[in-house]
């Protein structure tokens, strides 16, 4: 044949990657400009937070926007609350990103007080225009909130209030209830321009965005047949009823295009050179990769005596209502049990301390106080079991070789 | 760059050569590596000693060419900074000494990695046991690639927690490592055959070895310690000339005391020499019933009565008086009771310690100081915990010490302990 579609397949992950496209929201995006666009052309100061879940397009929105700005009609700062853990941290980068340490080298590493006190007179010396606008971006706005009194967040309000330099806020949060997390004289500063982003919810919107992602676009560096060849290929895979379902499912487990991102990138990359893809490489990713139960799995692994103990454990929870329970007490029913079946091994009671100790750091079993007590003994600190009866019931029906006294043991129940 | 497939393939087969019933991890994580773009972050999920950490290492090896690459365990980053500045330096290829400024924040971490330029190169940083870190790191180092913006940057997690129990927000591809079955395992432990044996003899021991063992252990790594050190046991009698190879049955009869042994101590961390030892039961004892001073050890005895009794209880038991009513009493409150040996020691006040003590030894002593020092002996020693600062009220003692310990303890004094026990 001697086509190779590596270059497709290179091309199509990096552009997963990248993820810069942008679907629907074209209401917003005016909306955003227009908000940004007072800001950088008639020195207006504003505030605005955008909503939406995890993955709907928050961040991509922004950038879009940015994009179609003039680089030189502003100086971006981007904040992300999940870095700038703390006030002092925020600014410091704030200073940075502004490029003011010119001005000054040494505020960069000075105090916090030093370091407000500088932001905000540098703030005040621009007025509304001569000066340069600034966009401040603060993705996961709600972390913000965190911070000690909010001074950060209340002192960038107020200056968005007093109409000192030009400074336009966005904030992205995907928490729905974020302004009950700002202070009242925080609150009163700001805009209440809020935006809500709506996550996709249609099957078709996701096989938009399955057909986006795989088709080449034309003023790609390839032979003209290879490139018609592969696009022709995805919109037939589009129209296939085995796609569409999968992608129904898909929508079923989470309403964002991350999952899709993530089996399309595994499919390519388990695709060779100079296959094209099909139908078959995308269901068997998916089912290998988002079907599988790894709980089961997990319990699969087990060794006999483990699993004995997640038995107890989960018959023990089952009797006494979800109690928390400590390692006597599943000691004390393992041994019941293993005592009335002499073809059990009866194991030494060391041995079966390091047998639930190994339960707990897979965490099949968490513990009940996160800290350790040095006052509690290891065989009586309580734990709480994370997996149900009827999962190490599956389980131990596929178990290899299970002894079948456990198999009659885990139905009898109560005991 | 691009890399050659000649240099893939034999990658890939170094790999399956090295690693056995790894092949569609391998494959996997192969795809996903030999590749020009790197996925943003992989998840690694697997039982203990599935060859998660192994096999990611040796790929890293093999790739040290094209790829930079850092590999941190996280347990031993308890603060952040020991977690960025390993990285940093593997990552930038300086002493630890050279990095510019203390890297205490994902911040600073970050600015260092734009500052160097990593957007250049292919880069990829492992994150084994990645369960003991903060949840904000996890996604932060999730994220990684997005923030650095280079689809040559990846960060790979190995844990043994299920993926589920991590946030949603964290997109890693999943990758399972499947815990090997028994033929996995008896085919992996018959590649560590010594040249001096035969492999039908190796077999038989195998054969022997997995059918004791695989109940109570399918960890590879311990299988393989326990079936060298019983493999050294098993030829022995072949060796001396006792038995031939072929005398299957009295092998076994000979190896059976060495595994029932080792059965018990399957985990603990056994060598060699402790094989030898442990089988000697009298040592054994005397290591569990601590070499203490008389009178500790009758505080030890009084400890764990009082932690296992209710003190509703001590005059039935003290009083002597009362003696002839306590059988009955007994066999009443025996179900009402049966849980305190199940939900651990109770704490107890010094007084009662006190008294408990001169109901059970025989002798008159005297309170002397000598006497309470012992007491905080003991506490000292770990066997009873000390609760509260004991300035205002007494001081509260738990007994710390197992059943076995104390009645082999008692026996050294000849104590019955079982008769001062309402529960036994």
């Amino acid at each position: 044949m001697g086509i190779n579609f590596d270059v497709c397949i290179q091309d199509i992950k990096k552009k997963l990657i990248l993820n810069d496209q942008l679907y629907g929201f074209d209401k917003e995006q005016n909306e955003l400009l227009q908000i940004i666009k007072k800001t950088t052309d008639f020195g207006e100061s504003d505030s605005a937070i955008i909503l939406g879940p995890r993955g709907c397009g928050k961040s991509m929105l922004m950038d879009s926007v940015i994009k179609s700005l003039s680089p030189e009609s502003h100086t971006l700062v981007l904040l992300n609350g999940l870095i700038h853990t703390d006030d002092n941290l925020a600014l410091k980068s704030i200073i940075q990103q502004l490029q003011m340490e010119n001005l000054d080298g040494t505020f960069a590493e000075g105090s916090y007080a030093d370091n407000i006190s500088f932001l905000l007179e540098s703030f005040r010396a621009g007025n509304k225009t001569a000066s340069k606008s600034i966009i401040m971006v603060l993705d996961q706005f709600d972390m913000f909130c965190s911070h000690s009194n909010q001074t950060l967040l209340y002192n960038l309000f107020d200056s968005v209030q007093s109409q000192q330099n030009p400074l336009c806020i966005i904030g992205l949060t995907s928490r729905i209830d974020v302004i009950e997390l700002l202070e009242k004289r925080v609150k009163s500063r700001f805009s209440h321009n809020i935006m809500m982003l709506k996550p996709l919810s249609e099957t078709s919107q996701l096989l938009e965005r399955f057909k986006h992602y795989l088709t080449i676009n034309k003023h790609c560096k390839l032979k003209a047949d290879v490139l018609k060849n592969w696009n022709n290929n995805i919109e037939s895979l589009i129209l296939d009823v085995r796609i569409q379902n999968l992608t129904k499912d898909l929508l079923k487990s989470s309403n964002n295009s991350t999952k899709l991102n993530q089996l399309i990138f595994m499919a390519l990359s388990n695709l060779s050179n100079d296959k094209i893809l099909t139908v078959e490489n995308l269901t068997n990713t998916y089912s290998t990769f988002f079907k599988k139960d790894m709980i089961l799995v997990n319990l699969l692994g087990l060794s006999v005596l483990e699993l004995c103990l997640v038995i107890s454990i989960c018959h023990h929870s089952e009797i006494y209502d979800q109690e928390p329970f400590n390692f006597e007490m599943i000691y004390d029913r393992y041994c019941k049990f293993a005592l009335r079946n002499s073809t059990l091994l009866v194991t030494k009671r060391q041995v079966i301390i390091k047998a639930f100790e190994r339960i707990s750091v897979m965490q099949l079993i968490l513990p009940v106080a996160v800290i350790e007590n040095k006052n509690v003994l290891r065989e009586y600190r309580l734990y709480k079991c994370s997996v149900n009866l009827d999962k190490v019931k599956t389980a131990c029906n596929m178990y290899f070789r299970l002894p079948p006294v456990i198999l009659q043991w885990i139905d009898s129940n109560i005991i | 760059m691009m890399l050659s497939k000649l240099n893939n393939a034999s990658i890939k087969d170094t790999l399956s050569s090295e690693f056995p019933f790894r092949q569609v991890q391998i494959n996997t994580l192969t795809n996903l590596f030999l590749n020009e773009v790197l996925p943003p972050s992989v998840f690694i999920h697997g039982l203990p000693s599935t060859g998660k950490t192994s096999l990611v290492t040796r790929l890293l090896y093999l790739l040290r060419k094209s790829t930079k690459s850092s590999i941190v365990n996280s347990i031993c980053c308890y603060t952040s900074r020991l977690l960025f500045e390993p990285i940093l330096k593997d990552l930038l290829e300086i002493k630890q000494s050279d990095i510019p400024n203390r890297c205490d924040h994902f911040m600073q971490f970050l600015n260092i990695l734009k500052q160097a330029e990593i957007q250049q190169e292919r880069v990829i940083i492992v994150l084994d046991n990645c369960e003991m870190l903060g949840h904000e790191q996890i996604v932060l180092f999730s994220k990684l690639q997005e923030l650095i913006k280079s689809y040559q940057f990846c960060v790979i997690f190995i844990s043994q927690v299920l993926p589920a129990k991590f946030d949603e927000d964290i997109n890693c591809i999943p990758i399972v490592f499947e815990q090997y079955n028994s033929d996995d395992i008896l085919d992996i432990l018959s590649r560590d055959r010594s040249t001096n044996w035969s492999e039908s003899i190796y077999q038989n021991f195998l054969n022997v070895f997995m059918g004791s063992f695989y109940g109570s252990c399918r960890d590879l790594v311990e299988l393989r310690h326990l079936a060298k050190l019983l493999f050294i046991k098993y030829v022995e009698p072949i060796e001396d000339g006792s038995c031939t190879e072929i005398n299957l049955a009295l092998l076994f009869r000979k190896i059976s005391p060495s595994i029932h042994l080792l059965l018990n101590n399957v985990y603990l961390g056994t060598s060699l020499e402790n094989v030898n030892s442990l089988s000697d039961e009298k040592t054994k004892f005397e290591k569990l019933a601590l070499d203490l001073p008389y009178y500790a050890k009758y505080f030890l005895i009084a400890a764990y009565i009082a932690s296992f009794n209710l003190p509703k209880y001590d005059r039935q038991l003290f009083v002597k008086a009362s003696n002839k009513k306590r059988k009955t009493n007994r066999l009443t409150n025996k179900t009402e009771n049966s849980a305190t040996q199940l939900v651990g020691p109770k704490t107890f006040s010094l007084d009662r310690l006190l008294a408990i003590f001169y109901a059970i030894i025989e002798e008159n002593t005297n309170m002397t100081a000598n006497l309470l020092a012992q007491i905080n002996t003991l506490s000292d020693l770990g066997l009873l915990i000390r609760l509260g600062d004991g300035k205002l009220d007494t001081p509260k003692y738990r007994c710390s010490v197992s059943f076995d310990c104390v009645s082999n303890i008692a026996r050294t004094v000849k104590f019955n302990l079982n008769k001062y026990l309402i529960d036994k």
